[in-house]
């Protein structure tokens, strides 16, 4: 037994199998972030749809329902996001080859930057915290603390580090950061994950409006925001948005793009 | 050098022209190019020949045009604009005198 769902792809109306529909989700998302720096991605994008909506029905065949291999045969007459690329072609074999660029594309293990979307005062912890695999950032944050009461170097290495460490500045940079290499589905995760991050920012905002007067202080400087969203953050009334959410939402949205802008598509 | 890229890169150098040429003669909807490219053995994977259309589009060679079809969703019909009948023919000139230009170099060097 299998769970299908109705969808409409390029005009046409589909029943799917689940597997068949994430399979399908996965390759729209894969092209989406392939074709980020497109201005007409949204065109290419819905002509790529009715194609596969062609070719998916040439291959029903009076059956109702699209299988996963429905798909799979679909998707691979379109090709591999990696694969469909008008640019002129550069050399495919360049993850073999010796040029310095490409070293960074070999390289997924994990490197140690300064986390820039979730610091106290340089993301230097954060950034180790991810580097070691710690899921809290406070621990690290906490040492630090300690070893600047205590032993009294803590501030020393820590601004060494703020120094000498670089700041995750690119996607493929943060990808790095965490221990993944930068492939399509690395990078259209990491751009769903900026949405959840711009609906908590939207929530903030709203709280810290609605909430002004009162818990001032509840916010201790090392408390971590909560991670899960709240029942409440995205019904909100209609109303006039006020500005600084606006300018935040504004914000939020430049870091990301330029969080994007030198990601490299493996 | 490798020279799996390097056929491709032939392949994409000339793949304007071609699908140019195949809107040039009538007008045609994507699927419709695929096909001829297919049997030519011109194009591997089709994803390949949608953004180089929306390229094209763009640059103002070609525009397009919804049509009704009998079987499903309206199709988008390619023409060429009278800037792209203009570029094809330029294209094509070039095209001419590369063909002569490689059949010149090549057979020299097989009649040595």
């Amino acid at each position: 037994m299998n769970k299908t769902t109705q969808i409409n792809l390029g005009g046409i109306s589909f029943s799917i199998d689940e597997d068949a529909f994430r399979r399908l989700d996965l390759y729209l998302h894969e092209l989406e972030a392939h074709f980020e720096y497109s201005d007409s991605r949204s065109e290419i994008i819905a002509d790529i749809e009715a194609r596969l909506a062609e070719l998916i029905t040439e291959k029903l065949r009076g059956s109702d329902i699209v299988t996963i291999k429905n798909v799979a045969d679909a998707v691979k007459i379109m090709g591999a996001p990696s694969d469909i690329d008008d640019e002129p072609v550069t050399d495919q074999t360049n993850k073999r080859s010796n040029y310095g660029r490409q070293a960074w594309d070999i390289k997924t293990g994990k490197r140690l930057f300064r986390d820039p979307d979730d610091k106290v005062v340089a993301g230097v912890c954060s950034g180790l915290a991810a580097y070691f695999g710690i899921q809290d950032p406070i621990w690290v944050r906490l040492g630090f603390v300690l070893a600047s009461v205590t032993i009294g170097f803590g501030l020393i290495i820590y601004i060494a580090a703020w120094i000498l460490v670089p700041e995750a500045r690119t996607a493929g940079d943060r990808l790095a950061m965490m221990g993944h290499s930068a492939n399509a589905k690395n990078i259209a995760g990491m751009i769903e994950r900026g949405l959840d991050d711009l609906s908590e920012t939207i929530k903030e905002n709203w709280e810290s409006i609605t909430k002004k007067k009162s818990d001032k202080n509840s916010r201790n400087f090392f408390m971590r925001k909560s991670n899960s969203i709240g029942d409440d953050v995205l019904v909100l009334p209609r109303i006039t948005v006020p500005e600084k959410i606006v300018n935040s939402v504004k914000s939020k949205m430049r870091s990301m793009s330029k969080k994007y802008d030198d990601s490299q598509y493996v | 050098m490798n020279i799996d890229n390097m056929k491709a890169q032939m392949r994409k150098g000339i793949l304007e022209l071609c699908i140019m040429s195949i809107i040039a003669e009538k007008e045609v909807y994507p699927s419709d190019i695929i096909n001829k490219l297919k049997e030519v053995e011109l194009i591997v994977v089709e994803g390949t020949l949608y953004p180089l259309l929306s390229r094209l589009k763009n640059a103002g060679l070609l525009s397009y045009s919804w049509r009704e079809s009998s079987a499903g969703p309206p199709r988008k019909y390619f023409n060429l604009t009278t800037d792209g009948n203009k570029f094809l023919a330029e294209l094509n000139q070039n095209w001419s005198r590369l063909v002569n230009a490689v059949n010149t170099t090549t057979q020299t060097k097989r009649d040595e």
